[in-house]
């Protein structure tokens, strides 16, 4: 069409009162079909779907009576934590334990409590310990639109996020404005999600061709996945940790305490995880810098967590064996060797606790678990060769 | 900031709002020059100083140009508007390309070269508004236009956001004298323009973005695929260009026409032209006829025999294709176009002499091209040269390189669009539009509005002749 065709010769006037009854009638008539639509579409439609979640929660269905511990985080707890090393540093107390890695890249205050409402559902048979990482994504300023994201903000889930948001900043002592672009990403969401963005798009497109190889290592999709240890001795990111390291003193962490929102999202969370019969840990892991989130979590534990145990490995407060260049992967992540180091070490400080409360439990139930953890103890585990590469191995 | 992100709607309705609220046209004017700044500013603010550098000094120039009276004096101020602009041009998108060339060329006579490349960021939207200030400059030189006094206008001209970063490239003639004049609001046949608006995004979100991984996967590695899919890629990749500059355009010239501006025309059904020469008159036509006013005719066109005809032929398509990218895939699209053109101007000579009936020549003609162009949109596609002979040996000479295929559904794909293509031939949608009664046409507009969010991809691409 000629763009001149947009513009007419001459317009015949129009009085107000005909505009506005014109408008009023326009805008009703749009929103009225596109609502139906939208309603519509979202009936016959198979919904947005958290992949990494569904695809983590499906392995541990799979062996979630089996499991007596799980771990519960971002990145920090998903690279951090290797089962494996985690039981045998157990067996060899005498504690015979199976945990599983329920921890995510990015692993937002959502997406945990949808875990939790899960595990509270499904109500794993010998669940004893969830070690939880109390430094839960709130916002993601960039993935609003990936469907992980839309799939979690529904009205509730984005009022939770908006609300956690708008107290994180308020603690931060952020300006209101800045506030506001904050929240806004958990605002998209659900906006993306309530237009049905992409929804009908699979039915249309099939999925793209893929190169032919190997099928992805389902432990390491599971989160069995300790980081490599990488020959890389001149990284960026090295010459910033050795700086860090330098300081002579640990950093400082103290500081102002979580806001009301999130003390509230934590103790529903906490108070979720307990409805399974399980206990709750919080851990926080290994940390070189000072951040605030940390820091507001520290000093909110002895008032409002104080009957939820801290197993605490930031640097000044945890071994100091931790903090060595070898052990690390990146700034903030271990990798495979500081992960089974550490690991053993949260095996050793959650021992005695998981005695009691095996002992806790009566001899006969025990027995009964005792055998059922023989028959089905044969799994596949993360073990490391010496040059640090990943491989499998069975374990008994 | 893309047409279709959520962030351009906000934008857009704090624009609209204001300028239609706005009653003197020098504000209006003022506001939109804010608004395009902050449009462009959008990507990175670093790129305003050089539209601001570029917007200055073809002011000042076309000024100087316009009371200049000696032809030298005249002609010095011309090569400075030209030296200036292509020498930003050729400084951001062109240096890393020529030196690497030469340091190839030397190697290739095996001397050793060390190339410095600058670790520079393509502006976008450069190539477009450097070459509608050549434009108006090379205007006011052969007297073809007054330059214009006001810089607020002139700034505007270039900056105007609905055409800024991928056209259509306006012409001064055209654009500044609709600044002159307050736009009027009950010009505007909203109807239309909103379809076109629907129907741009359609294309973009719709079809192109959601084509987009199947091409992408393809010239990832033509290397394992059949045969068939290469014809599969190359008419995918067909679609998703013209969907996506299309779909741009349409939504620019529909943004500019709710503020009451016209913006020429960009395509014109290019995939039923019978000829390449017809496909030039309907592909980036705002492209086409710059690269005719301003390199073909200069050259001399067909005014000195075949030869030189031809020879300017091949020029200006391999500087157009230049004009692309900064890359040899680019000059070989191009030369393959200048080939094509050279070829077809010879053929129509001797088929006019032997009167062959119109009808299969036609149709024969068509096909011949579009087969051509979706051949040479494969070197325009292709990351390197090696990528573009191997797609390029399985499309010409049926060459199953590897076993992967693209899904089969996709041929019932491109032939609903195929068909879609020749309906929007046929059937004037726009004045269809208009003659619907308001509130009926507001119902069909949420409603595809609706459908249009749910067929489009989570992730949207960027458009792909931002790069340009």
């Amino acid at each position: 069409m000629d763009p001149e065709h947009l513009f007419r010769t001459a317009a015949a006037p129009v009085s107000r009162r005909r505009t506005a009854v014109s408008v009023v009638a326009c805008a009703s008539a749009f929103v009225l079909t596109s609502w139906a639509l939208q309603g519509g579409l979202s009936a016959v439609g198979r919904g947005v779907r958290n992949e990494t979640l569904e695809q983590k929660w499906s392995q541990f269905e799979r062996q979630a009576d089996e499991c007596d511990v799980l771990f519960l985080g971002t990145s920090r707890i998903y690279r951090h934590l290797d089962p494996a090393a985690f039981d045998a540093a157990l067996y060899e107390q005498g504690i015979r334990v199976r945990s599983f890695n329920l921890g995510m890249p990015r692993m937002s205050i959502l997406e945990a409590q949808e875990l939790a409402d899960r595990l509270v559902a499904r109500r794993p048979q010998r669940l004893k310990l969830v070690v939880l990482e109390p430094m839960l994504f709130i916002f993601d300023l960039d993935n609003w639109s990936a469907e992980r994201e839309m799939a979690t903000h529904d009205l509730r889930g984005t009022h939770l996020a908006v609300s956690n948001t708008l107290g994180a900043e308020r603690r931060h002592g952020t300006a209101w404005l800045d506030r506001l672009c904050y929240a806004m990403p958990h605002v998209l969401s659900f906006a993306c999600r309530e237009v049905n963005l992409g929804l009908a798009d699979p039915l249309i497109f099939p999925p793209c061709p893929q190169r032919p190889g190997p099928p992805p290592d389902i432990d390491a999709l599971a989160g069995y996945g300790p980081l490599p240890v990488r020959n890389d001795p001149n990284g960026p990111w090295r010459e910033r940790f050795r700086r860090f390291l330098a300081l002579p003193q640990p950093p400082d962490w103290n500081g102002t305490s979580l806001s009301a929102e999130e003390l509230a999202y934590f103790k529903h969370l906490v108070g979720r995880i307990r409805q399974t019969g399980a206990e709750v840990a919080f851990l926080l892991g290994p940390r070189v810098k000072r951040d605030s989130h940390t820091v507001a979590v520290l000093e909110s534990h002895p008032e409002h967590f104080a009957d939820v145990p801290l197993l605490d490995y930031l640097r000044g407060h945890g071994p100091q064996t931790l903090y060595q260049l070898d052990y690390w992967y990146d700034f903030d992540h271990l990798n495979a060797v500081g992960a089974r180091e550490l690991s053993q070490r949260v095996a050793r400080d959650v021992a005695p606790r998981l005695r009691r409360r095996i002992e806790s439990i009566p001899l006969a139930v025990r027995r009964e678990a005792g055998k059922s953890n023989a028959s089905s103890a044969k799994r596949t585990s993360m073990s490391l060769r010496g040059n640090g590469e990943i491989s499998k191995a069975r374990r008994l | 900031m893309l047409f279709i992100e959520l962030r351009f709607f906000l934008f857009a309705a704090v624009v609209y709002g204001i300028y239609w609220l706005a009653r003197g046209n020098g504000f209006r004017k003022l506001w939109l020059l804010i608004a395009s700044y902050a449009f462009y500013g959008a990507w990175d603010k670093r790129f305003l100083g050089l539209i601001a550098l570029s917007t200055a000094v073809d002011y000042l120039i076309a000024r100087e140009l316009d009371v200049a009276a000696a032809p030298r004096r005249r002609k010095l101020l011309l090569g400075l508007s030209i030296t200036i602009n292509l020498g930003v041009l050729g400084l951001f998108k062109y240096f890393n390309f020529f030196a690497v060339s030469a340091a190839e060329l030397l190697q290739w006579f095996g001397f050793h070269a060390d190339v410095a490349t600058l670790s520079i960021v393509l502006p976008v939207g450069i190539s477009f508004y450097t070459f509608q200030t050549l434009s108006y400059c090379i205007d006011v030189y052969r007297r073809r236009l007054k330059s214009e006094q006001n810089v607020v206008d002139f700034a505007l001209y270039v900056a105007f956001f609905p055409q800024l970063v991928a056209g259509p490239i306006m012409r001064a003639s055209e654009f500044l004298p609709q600044l002159k004049a307050p736009r009027s609001f009950a010009e505007i046949r909203w109807q239309p323009a909103l379809l076109m608006f629907l129907i741009g995004f359609v294309k973009k979100s719709c079809i192109s973005d959601n084509l987009s991984p199947y091409v992408d996967a393809y010239f990832a590695s033509p290397g394992d695929f059949d045969a068939v899919s290469s014809w599969l890629a190359a008419w995918l990749y067909c679609v998703q260009i013209y969907c996506d500059f299309s779909g741009y355009s349409d939504m620019g010239i529909a943004c500019a026409a709710l503020l009451g501006y016209r913006l020429c025309r960009n395509f014109r059904h290019p995939y039923l032209a019978s000829s390449v020469g017809d496909f030039w008159r309907r592909w980036h036509v705002s492209l086409s006829m710059w690269l005719r006013d301003y390199v073909y005719i200069p050259l001399g066109g067909s005014r000195d025999g075949e030869w030189r005809t031809r020879r300017n032929l091949l020029v200006t398509m391999l500087l157009g294709g230049l004009w692309h990218g900064a890359a040899w895939t680019f000059v070989a699209w191009g030369a393959m176009h200048g080939l094509a053109l050279v070829v077809q101007r010879a053929w129509s000579q001797r088929a006019d002499r032997w009167q062959l009936p119109a009808g299969p020549r036609s149709a024969a003609g068509w096909a011949m091209t579009f087969y051509w162009v979706g051949g040479a949109w494969m070197l325009f596609r292709a990351q390197d040269l090696n990528t573009a002979w191997l797609a390029l040996q399985s499309y010409a000479g049926l060459v199953s390189h590897g076993s992967m295929s693209l899904p089969a559904v996709l041929w019932l794909h491109l032939a609903c669009l195929a068909a879609l293509h020749c309906l929007l031939h046929r059937v004037n949608v726009f004045e269809l539009s208009a003659r619907i009664p308001q509130p009926a046409f507001a119902a069909f507009y949420g409603a595809s509005a609706s459908a249009c969010l749910a067929l489009s991809p989570v992730s949207h691409r960027p458009f792909i002749y931002f790069q340009f």
